[in-house]
């Protein structure tokens, strides 16, 4: 017998911008980007209303506070009022982009929904049944809560099935902020049953069973280091407290990655034809939903004199994306990278008495010695440093610095090659 | 290479001038102006390279002292060999002359290699140079000295375009202090969308206080609505009240006029109108009565009256029937002339047919003969068996004529082989002899081939043995002497040619050799003093050759014997041979035409049976035609037709009989047609006639107009009457109805006069004026009660629910209408005020909501967000691609600097040294950046500097400089030629002029140095500079 259904979702940052673009997207893109977000919270309730659960769970960063939002926030009070239409209730708390002492605009809740304050609160999941489930949630006051809040949460009654709601960094994930760190020992000690976490962007199932600790990911990828699919947790728990858990995507829009070798290629045709089938791939493998793809070009190959020329890269992304423009739903190319190498034996050249192989030996100097890597970074400043737009940059660490190097290296490799294409 | 010594024939000022020999390293020609240090310089040029031609623009230097035109020098080459360079003017440079030191001419291609191979060019430019070329800067455009000066080969070819490529993608993206490069229009970009989205940001402020303000506006309205109910309650109370004062009054004042009329009791209610209607229905039922009885009279004279020819009513079916047949009568009248015509071509056509079918045939005929689908397949079945059988016929008289064919050609084939069987010649040798007459000649051949080869032993082995023995050869060549070496030599070139003209030549050439190899051998045995023991084996090997030579020369005579020949030899054996193929050939000819003599025999039978029964074939097949003959005579017999028909004639009588059948057909058909209209006709007539008397119609039977006129006649009279009949019969009916009418009028006026007498008399009137006074004063009481019943009903209406009417009467009574109004006005007044206030706020609520709704689904802010992060991301993307551009620029600035600081052409690294040397230090290095052909200086203070910003003396002594390094490194490669330089010190300071003169000397320990001048300066810097060299001092020449 079913004890409790309920969906478990985080991190919608609804009306959040999407990062990461470079190119102008074309208008239907554009607008598919504004919408999407909204879009998959459209899924996320319509799935609660179809799946018949008891319950909407979000693990907050709901919005970004910010952004001072209003369209999100009056969305996001929408369908929960479609939820309290249809007897859902709804249990919300709020994480370090929609703290409770951000911005917010004050609408008016659903009675059914109920959101956390800035300590514990046990709230039952059926109102005429108090003792069958309890959600145990707790907000952020502010942006930044750096202490353990699971601490603060103690034992909880072992009666009723306990939910905890929490935005935290349990994992202790570098690309996200280490805002109320915990362990997952932290969380298998204080008796609840399901831990419905939020803040982490990337699913992942931290324990099966007793506790289950689940992040369910964002719903919706926003940018190319949030590619796949994106979607939530239908969660069941049965009378032996059991639980079984279903991935359900409800992204709208989905970042892909194609990596293109060149190594093989003789002409820039084929390059073209690779990219072009790699992009029908790519959108016929995306649940029928718009797709946007980073292409990584790799290896090496001569092709690699055609992307050195300057705006090889985005002509190519234009040529592709008129090429695929017709697809519906939508598949576009956002950007190309490109890491691609000149055919040529490094080593051997290095052993030269030429002037590549000085150019050469001054790259493996500047990698290898943190004074020359300074002074390369010296160089950097007049930007770096610029008044007017140091601020809109950002800061450049050793290892970007090192990666520069290779690519400068190539670069000049290829300017200095008889064949350049420059001048051929 | 130096100079030793020169002799000028004729050059200029100089004829037959002789200088030399040169011993010293360096030699100072030493002459005042005009002394001729340049002409001296250009003979040297020209009499080593060669004069110019006629069209240069070069001094020509003729000699104007006489003598010819040019002369010679002597020269020293590295290896120590003199030679002698005469040339003087002519074509082509002029002619050269080259000597060795003992007068033997060598070749004019040896001056070139004496020069180092060097170019006019680089000669006189680095070599053999005056002040003026010293400066001349086309020396550093030559590709030669170019490839010596700067990075050529190095790889750094591209890099000045690798830097401006560089350097121009940076601009392009960032450029400090520009305004067009990418990063900063995206930084505009960027702040304008910051900018919006500040505005966008504020509407967050908005909202809050709109929603502060909509919740203060909505709890006003909710108070002022409250408020205005309360005063809508009392302004509808005051208004009741005005509204009720009018029927107020109204109730008391009909109360009052009821109460002053008399009351008449059972009055008819609404007499006055009821009595006006009934007085108005007996005027209406007396006019009626009028008018039905002026009915009654017409409808009776017109139901009396008479008609004429009233009796041709009773013959109406005669009248029906002419009008039906009328229009069949006029087409049988036109159709019967029609008709008739038709029956009389009809007629014809059949007697036409009747007398092609023969004058025995008549319609009984026709009518009998038989056109059955049974007949028409007996005719076709008879006709598809007679044309069978004359096929079959014809078809096998023509087998029998090909039989009859076949059968004499192969009796003629037949006796064609009898006779070539006959007369043919017979073989040589029958076949039995063949075999072994072939297997003798095979054996004769390989016992020639043995003796052959035993008598080649025998003469072989003779011949060792001579060697052997000491004694001569059979050829007498001597031993090991040149036979071998001549086979070897034809073998060599047989294999040779074999390689080209086939394998076989081939093969000859490496017998021979073999056999070269083994003569020589051969040779070298007999050559052996110690060989003499092989001499009795060779003899004894040569006894049994000869042995074998005998036994096969007594085999082949009996084979000779055998074959009929004298002797045994290649052509008799050929000649048996080739007897032997053609008797082979002939026996096999014979054999091949006996066995077709014996097919063509075998043929010639089989044939003539076939024959036999081509024969029998072709009577069964006559027999078969005459059958079916007869059975068609039998058929045509049966039918009474002439036996002579074909079966296609009877197709064709067939054919004539149908026609004829279809002709009679019609004729009777038409008969038939021509009697029914006849028929018709007459009918019509008789009906006409049978009533034309009576009615006075005229009518003449023969005429079939006059019989249509009379019967249209009679049917229009009937009509008539008929008519005149019908109207009659309808006068009657309106008699009987104007008769009922006219009763049922009296009897309404009756009725009417009997209603107003009855209501006269209740209402209690004699008359009618009585009666109507009555009525008005029965109407006014009721139309006051009435009045009086409505007002009191408005009131109870007005006084609303719950509101007893007594209350609002009492009220009414104790106030008056001013006080009423005064009270309405005041508070509308309160009202309108309230309502004002309402309005107001609800407007503004709609705006504030209105706004919210626009704050809360604005899209600009997403967009502007997404924008900002578009352009956030695209200026960290140009940001790191100038940093890629950057750090490749600074990689290639870091190894140029590095190249150029550890890796200078080594003649720019020794141009450096002199160059230092000459200006003390002054100047440090002498470079060409890399990639580029130019050169540069760096002074003390690490400046660079280009040529052309030196001062003359300096960059005179950097190009010097140059030319000192050039020499000491093509001195490395090829011949160190002689320094010659014109006046190049003048420029000098004293002490640069004494380095340059240290610098000449120490170059002069590698290559001769020549130096003219006129400056004694200059010869003093020489000389000092040898005493601090402690060397010997330049050798001087003077002249002039």
């Amino acid at each position: 017998m079913t004890l409790l259904r309920f969906i478990h979702a985080a991190d919608l940052h609804l009306d959040s911008p999407f990062k990461g673009l470079r190119a102008e997207a074309p208008e239907y893109v554009a607008d598919a980007l504004y919408k999407a977000t909204f879009e998959a919270y459209d899924n996320i309730v319509d799935l609660c209303v179809s799946q018949k659960v008891d319950a909407l769970l979000v693990a907050g960063d709901i919005y970004d506070s910010a952004d001072r939002s209003l369209r999100a926030q009056r969305r996001f009070v929408d369908g929960l009022e479609k939820l309290h239409a249809s007897g859902i209730r709804s249990f919300v708390c709020h994480g370090n982009h929609d703290p409770l002492d951000g911005w917010e605009a004050r609408l008016a809740y659903p009675p059914s929904c109920h959101r956390f304050a800035a300590a514990f609160q046990a709230a039952p999941v059926f109102e005429s049944d108090p003792g069958r489930a309890v959600v145990h949630g707790i907000s952020y006051p502010r942006r930044a809560v750096t202490n353990n809040l699971v601490r603060r949460l103690g034992s909880v009654d072992r009666g009723p099935f306990s939910i905890g709601l929490l935005h935290t960094n349990a994992i202790n994930d570098r690309g996200h902020a280490p805002y109320a760190p915990c362990s997952l020992d932290d969380l298998r000690r204080c008796g609840i049953d399901y831990w419905a976490l939020g803040h982490v962007h990337t699913r992942q199932v931290l324990h099966e069973q007793a506790p289950t600790v689940v992040y369910p990911g964002n719903p919706q990828g926003r940018h190319a280091g949030e590619a796949g699919s994106r979607g939530v947790y239908r969660v069941e728990v049965d009378d032996d407290g059991h639980v079984d858990l279903q991935f359900r995507p409800v992204d709208k829009v989905r970042w892909e990655r194609l990596s293109v070798d060149i190594g093989a290629f003789g002409t820039e045709q084929e390059l073209i034809d690779t990219l072009h089938d790699g992009m029908e791939r790519v959108a016929d493998t995306a649940d029928s939903r718009s797709v946007i793809v980073r292409a990584t070009l790799q290896g090496m190959g001569e092709i690699h004199r055609f992307l050195r020329r300057p705006n090889a890269s985005t002509d190519l992304v234009e040529q592709i994306n008129e090429a695929v423009a017709g697809r519906s739903p939508f598949v576009w190319l956002e950007r190309i990278e490109d890491r691609t190498r000149l055919p040529f034996d490094r080593k051997a050249r290095l052993a030269g008495a030429d002037f590549l192989a000085e150019v050469l030996r001054a790259a493996d100097q500047a990698k290898g010695q943190p004074a020359r890597l300074e002074r390369l970074r010296d160089g950097l400043v007049d930007l770096y440093e610029h008044r007017g737009l140091r601020r809109h940059l950002t800061a450049l660490d050793d290892a970007e610095l090192a990666g520069f190097i290779d690519d400068a290296e190539m670069l000049a490799v290829t300017l200095l090659d008889e064949l350049d294409e420059d001048t051929a | 290479m130096r100079i030793r010594s020169l002799h000028v024939a004729g050059f200029g000022k100089f004829a037959d001038f002789r200088r030399g020999p040169f011993e010293r390293p360096a030699t100072i020609f030493y002459g005042a102006n005009e002394a001729g240090k340049s002409t001296l310089l250009a003979f040297i040029r020209r009499v080593l390279l060669g004069f110019p031609d006629g069209r240069s623009r070069r001094n020509p230097y003729p000699p104007l002292g006489g003598g010819r035109h040019g002369g010679n020098i002597t020269l020293v080459s590295d290896a120590g060999d003199a030679v002698t360079v005469e040339r003087y003017q002519g074509s082509g440079g002029g002619p050269v002359t080259l000597t060795s030191v003992s007068g033997e001419p060598i070749a004019a291609a040896a001056l070139p290699k004496l020069l180092g191979g060097h170019s006019r060019h680089i000669f006189e430019s680095i070599f053999a140079f005056t002040l003026d070329e010293l400066h001349d800067e086309a020396l550093l455009k030559d590709e030669s000295v170019n490839s010596q000066l700067y990075s050529a080969g190095m790889g750094a070819a591209r890099l000045p375009h690798a830097r401006r490529t560089l350097d121009e993608r940076k601009r392009r993206l960032f450029l400090k202090g520009g305004s067009k490069h990418a990063l900063h229009i995206a930084a505009n970009s960027l702040d304008a969308v910051a900018a919006k989205l500040r505005d966008v940001r504020d509407n967050a402020a908005t909202y809050g206080r709109l929603s502060a303000r909509l919740r203060d506006v909505e709890s006003e309205l909710a108070r002022l609505n409250d408020d205005r109910k309360a005063q809508r309650g009392r302004l509808d109370r005051a208004n009741q009240r005005g509204s009720a004062w009018d029927d107020w009054i109204e109730f008391n004042s009909a109360s009052a006029e009821l109460a002053e009329l008399p009351a008449l009791k059972d009055f008819p209610a609404d007499g006055a109108r009821r009595l006006d209607a009934l007085e108005e229905a007996l005027k209406t039922t007396q006019k009626e009565r009028d008018d039905a009885r002026d009915e009654t009279r017409q409808a009776k004279a017109l139901a009396e009256a008479p008609i004429e020819h009233e009796s041709l009513l009773v013959r109406e079916d005669v009248i029906r029937d002419l009008e039906r047949r009328r229009t069949a009568f006029d087409n049988a009248v036109a159709d019967l002339p029609k008709r008739q015509a038709d029956l009389a071509q009809c007629d014809g056509r059949l007697a036409a047919t009747l007398k092609d079918l023969g004058s025995d045939w008549d319609a009984d005929r026709l009518d009998a003969f038989d056109l059955s689908l049974a007949v028409r397949e007996d005719i076709a079945g008879h006709q598809e068996s007679l044309r069978e059988g004359d096929a079959n016929v014809r078809r096998r008289e023509s087998n029998l004529e090909q039989a009859q064919a076949a059968l004499t050609e192969a009796n003629e084939a037949v006796a064609e082989a009898e006779q070539y069987l006959n007369s043919a010649e017979q073989p040589a040798f029958d076949e039995q002899e063949i075999n072994p007459r072939r297997t003798l000649l095979r054996e004769a051949r390989a016992t020639l081939a043995e003796e052959n080869a035993t008598r080649q032993r025998i003469s072989d082995l003779q011949l060792q043995l001579n060697a052997v023995a000491g004694g001569p050869t059979p050829t007498g060549a001597n031993r090991g002497g040149w036979l071998p070496a001549v086979i070897g030599v034809a073998g060599i070139a047989a294999a040779g040619a074999g390689m080209v003209y086939g394998v076989e030549l081939m093969l000859v050439g490496v017998a021979l050799l073999g056999y070269a190899a083994y003569r020589f051998a051969l040779g070298k045995v007999a050559a052996d003093p110690s060989a003499s023991a092989q001499a009795n084996a060779i003899g004894g090997l040569l006894r049994q050759a000869k042995t074998d030579a005998v036994k096969l020369e007594s085999l082949l005579l009996e084979v000779a014997s055998t074959l009929g020949v004298e002797a045994i030899d290649d052509t008799a054996l050929r000649a048996a041979e080739t007897a032997l193929d053609e008797a082979q050939a002939r026996v096999q000819e014979m054999k091949r035409r006996a066995a077709d003599l014996e097919r063509e025999q075998a043929s010639a039978q089989r044939r003539d049976i076939n024959l036999q029964r081509a024969k029998e074939a072709v009577v069964a097949a006559c027999a078969e035609r005459d059958r079916a003959r007869n059975d068609w005579a039998d058929w045509l017999r049966a039918r009474g037709l002439r036996e002579t028909l074909l079966p296609e004639t009877v197709g064709e009588l067939r054919s004539d009989v149908d026609l004829g059948l279809n002709q009679l057909g019609e004729q009777r058909d038409l008969q038939g047609r021509v009697k029914a209209i006849q028929t018709s006709i007459d009918q019509y007539v008789a009906l006409a006639e049978a009533l034309v008397s009576d009615f006075g119609v005229a009518l003449n039977r023969n005429d079939y107009g006059s019989v249509a006129a009379a019967a249209d006649r009679l049917v229009d009279l009937h009509r008539d009457v008929a008519s005149q009949a019908e109207k009659r019969r309808g006068a009657a009916g309106n008699l009987k109805q104007a008769e009922a009418r006219l009763e049922r009028r009296e009897k309404d006026r009756e009725a009417a006069e009997r209603a107003i007498a009855a209501l006269l008399k209740a209402g209690g009137a004699e008359d009618a004026e009585v009666f109507r006074l009555r009525a008005d004063q029965q109407e006014k009481r009721g139309a006051l009660d009435d009045q009086r019943r409505s007002a009191l009903g408005r009131l109870q209406r007005l006084s609303g629910a719950g509101e007893p009417l007594e209350s609002l009467m009492a009220e009414l009574k104790g106030t008056d209408i001013q006080d009423i109004r005064g009270r309405v006005e005041e508070l509308q007044e309160q009202s309108d005020a309230t309502a004002g206030k309402i309005e107001e706020l609800s407007t503004e609520r709609g705006e504030i909501r209105s706004e919210l709704d626009r704050l809360i689904g604005e899209e600009e802010s997403s967009r502007l967000r997404l924008e900002r992060n578009r352009l956030l991301e695209q200026m960290d993307g140009h940001a790191r691609d100038w940093a890629v551009l950057a750090v490749a620029e600074n990689l290639l600035a870091e190894a140029q600097a590095k190249f150029e600081r550890e890796r200078q052409p080594e003649v720019l690294s020794s141009a450096g040294d002199y160059f230092r040397g000459m200006t003390r230090g002054r100047y440090t290095n002498v470079f060409s950046p890399l990639g580029e052909s130019e050169l540069r200086v760096t002074d003390g203070d690490g400046q660079s500097l280009r040529p052309d910003q030196l001062s003359r003396g300096t960059r005179e002594q950097l190009f010097l400089s140059l030319r000192f390094g050039l020499i000491r490194e093509l001195g490395q490669h090829s011949e160190r030629l002689p320094v010659i330089v014109d006046e190049a010190l003048v420029n000098f300071d004293p002490d640069r002029g004494l380095k340059a003169a240290h610098a000449f000397l120490e170059l002069a320990e590698q290559n001769q140095v020549l130096v003219f001048t006129c400056h004694p300066q200059i010869v003093d810097w020489f000389a000092t500079a040898a005493d601090d060299r402690g060397s010997a001092p330049p050798e001087m020449v003077s002249f002039g």
